[in-house]
């Protein structure tokens, strides 16, 4: 039992490791509620395809300010807001298909990104963050962005909640109820970008589609009302975020990666807990 | 999007000004809906050519035509959803796109039925349109849902999940939404498609109901003796009208050669068949005697 308690407490002597709880936390709950969209519409290629190419975009930031942590933040959000606006209209009137576009965009933006990365010296550990999150390396002013743009992102998700419903299920039915439908498609890509740019520290590019989509679809296999589906997911999440980050500091995993396979591991006892029992089929 | 399109701007679009740009009002004496030149083009091909009709309110009226024919196009250019490339579509005298009591009925296929939404969800965002931006479903609203829930007989599967409901009870709870609405013109896309027999009359018998209760109703059917059988008006559709009128004049030999293209033989009782290649993995052959 005091072991228990010390597996879990211990760490929490260390005021980065308490950092770290806190936004893996908000962020895990943050991608659920955004995934719910994304696994429900189809997105999670978009959402791959963003967090990836906000990478130039971090990485003129990084370049222009001699690494200042503070300003990268709002790199990404102008570039990760400017993609998905841009892919919002080119999938729309494009002569490809919208998966080949996009497909095409984001390899290109993120050879770019890595190109401009690798022109400083010893740039690989920088790399590494923004491939692979540094939840450690979060600071008290990082939360307070996490805070208030997830916040923020939340709240639009609750103002629009009965909008984003009718255009995720029946964008037919929105377009008869004369709801603005291409508006509410550019906000949720726009939510989504902000869940990217808020979730970067934590997670990284290469690992964020999983936080989008994995808590949300183990909770998808639980429930079937789309409210309880958002609220499980983000409890997942959640969950996901601060066990994972305890696997981490055990272990010594990359704290990224121990988020994710926790995530995945909850998501695979659901999935084996709802197959048919007997046989084995 | 084609160019040069028109697409109906939202209702709420001007934020944050005056939520909600005046609806359509509806003109006294013009017809419940007038489809005039109608065309539409998608990749430069003709999905409609030149459709022109005019329905009466309280009207009802059977689209049939062959697999291809442009009958999903024409419901959703009637509804606002898709723009036409020329030509124009009036309701009560205005443009589709301002009215909010057009109810579209999607076919089966075009709904995702693993989407976690309840029976009574799906009958609520019915209401969504005249709740207007952050404003919750009221008392009022669940009255609403729960008396047109109960019309159409769903009352007891209000809590289901979507996936759990048959295909007679799905295309209820679709009626079910276009009462909530409270449309005065509902369009049904293949309302009877994959359906037996009592589940067809089931839905026919619903027809009836928003009929009474005022609406305009115009169904897309496969089904030549359903149409000729429970429609006053029908709509021979092949991209162009075939025909318009009662059935006994719409569908002669030579109109359902017209627009079916396929081989038709007579029968010795003065019926006639009209095979439709299109459908034969169907198994149906669209008969009328």
């Amino acid at each position: 039992m005091q072991a228990l308690a010390d597996f879990f407490t211990s760490p929490l002597a260390f005021p980065f490791m308490v950092r770290g709880l806190v936004a893996s936390a908000l962020v895990g709950a943050l991608c659920a509620v955004m995934g719910t969209y994304v696994v429900l519409r189809g997105l999670a290629f978009f959402g791959d395809a963003l967090a990836h190419a906000i990478l130039p975009g971090v990485a003129v930031g990084y370049l222009t300010t001699a690494g200042d942590r503070r300003s990268l933040f709002w790199w990404g959000l102008g570039t990760a807001i400017l993609v998905a606006l841009g892919i919002g209209a080119v999938s729309k009137r494009g002569r490809l298909k919208e998966d080949t576009a996009i497909g095409v965009v984001f390899a290109g933006m993120f050879a770019l990104g890595i190109a401009l990365i690798s022109t400083v010296r010893g740039y690989a550990v920088e790399l590494v963050h923004f491939l692979f999150g540094n939840v450690l390396g979060v600071s008290t002013h990082d939360l307070v962005l996490i805070g208030a743009f997830g916040g923020a992102a939340l709240l639009v998700v609750l103002l629009f909640y009965k909008e984003f419903l009718v255009i995720s299920f029946d964008p037919d039915l929105a377009a008869t109820l004369r709801l603005p439908t291409a508006f509410l498609r550019q906000l949720l890509l726009v939510l989504i970008a902000v869940t990217v740019v808020v979730s970067l520290k934590t997670v990284g590019v290469a690992l964020m589609l999983a936080m989008l989509v994995t808590p949300a679809a183990t909770a998808y296999l639980l429930v079937k009302r789309f409210s309880w589906m958002m609220a499980v997911g983000a409890g997942l999440g959640a969950l996901s975020g601060v066990l994972g980050l305890y696997l981490s500091y055990w272990t010594g995993i990359a704290s990224g990666a121990a988020i994710v396979l926790v995530a995945t591991g909850l998501f695979l006892l659901v999935l084996l807990s709802r197959l048919p029992r007997g046989g084995g089929a | 999007m084609r160019e040069g399109a028109r697409r109906c701007r939202p209702s709420w679009s001007k934020l944050p000004g005056r939520l909600g740009r005046p609806l359509a009002v509806h003109l006294p004496g013009a017809p419940a809906l007038e489809v005039d030149h109608l065309t539409v083009l998608y990749d430069g091909r003709p999905a409609l050519e030149d459709v022109t009709f005019r329905l009466s309110g309280g009207e009802r009226l059977a689209i049939v035509g062959p697999n291809g024919a442009g009958k999903s196009t024409l419901l959703k250019v009637i509804a606002g959803v898709l723009p036409p490339t020329s030509g124009e579509v009036r309701i009560r005298g205005q443009d589709p796109c301002g009215h909010r009591c057009i109810a579209y009925l999607p076919q089966r296929n075009e709904i995702d039925w693993r989407f976690p939404v309840t029976v009574f969800d799906v009958v609520m965002m019915g209401r969504v349109g005249r709740l207007g931006l952050l404003r919750r479903p009221g008392a009022r609203d669940r009255a609403l849902v729960r008396q047109a829930l109960a019309a159409v007989g769903l009352a007891e599967l209000a809590a289901r999940g979507i996936g759990e409901l048959s295909g007679g009870q799905a295309q209820r709870m679709f009626i079910a939404r276009a009462l909530a609405q409270e449309a005065e013109l509902v369009l049904l896309d293949e309302p009877l498609a994959g359906l037996d027999t009592p589940s067809q009359e089931a839905i026919l018998g619903l027809l009836d109901l928003l009929q009474a209760g005022g609406a305009t109703l115009l169904l897309s059917l496969h089904d030549l003796d359903i149409a000729a059988q429970h429609f006053p008006l029908v709509l021979l559709l092949n991209r162009r009208v075939v025909a318009f009128g009662p059935p006994p004049q719409a569908f002669t030999p030579e109109k359902l050669v017209e627009a079916f293209g396929g081989r038709l033989r007579t029968l010795p009782d003065s019926g006639v068949i009209v095979t439709d290649p299109c459908r034969t993995q169907e198994g149906g052959d669209a008969g009328v005697g």
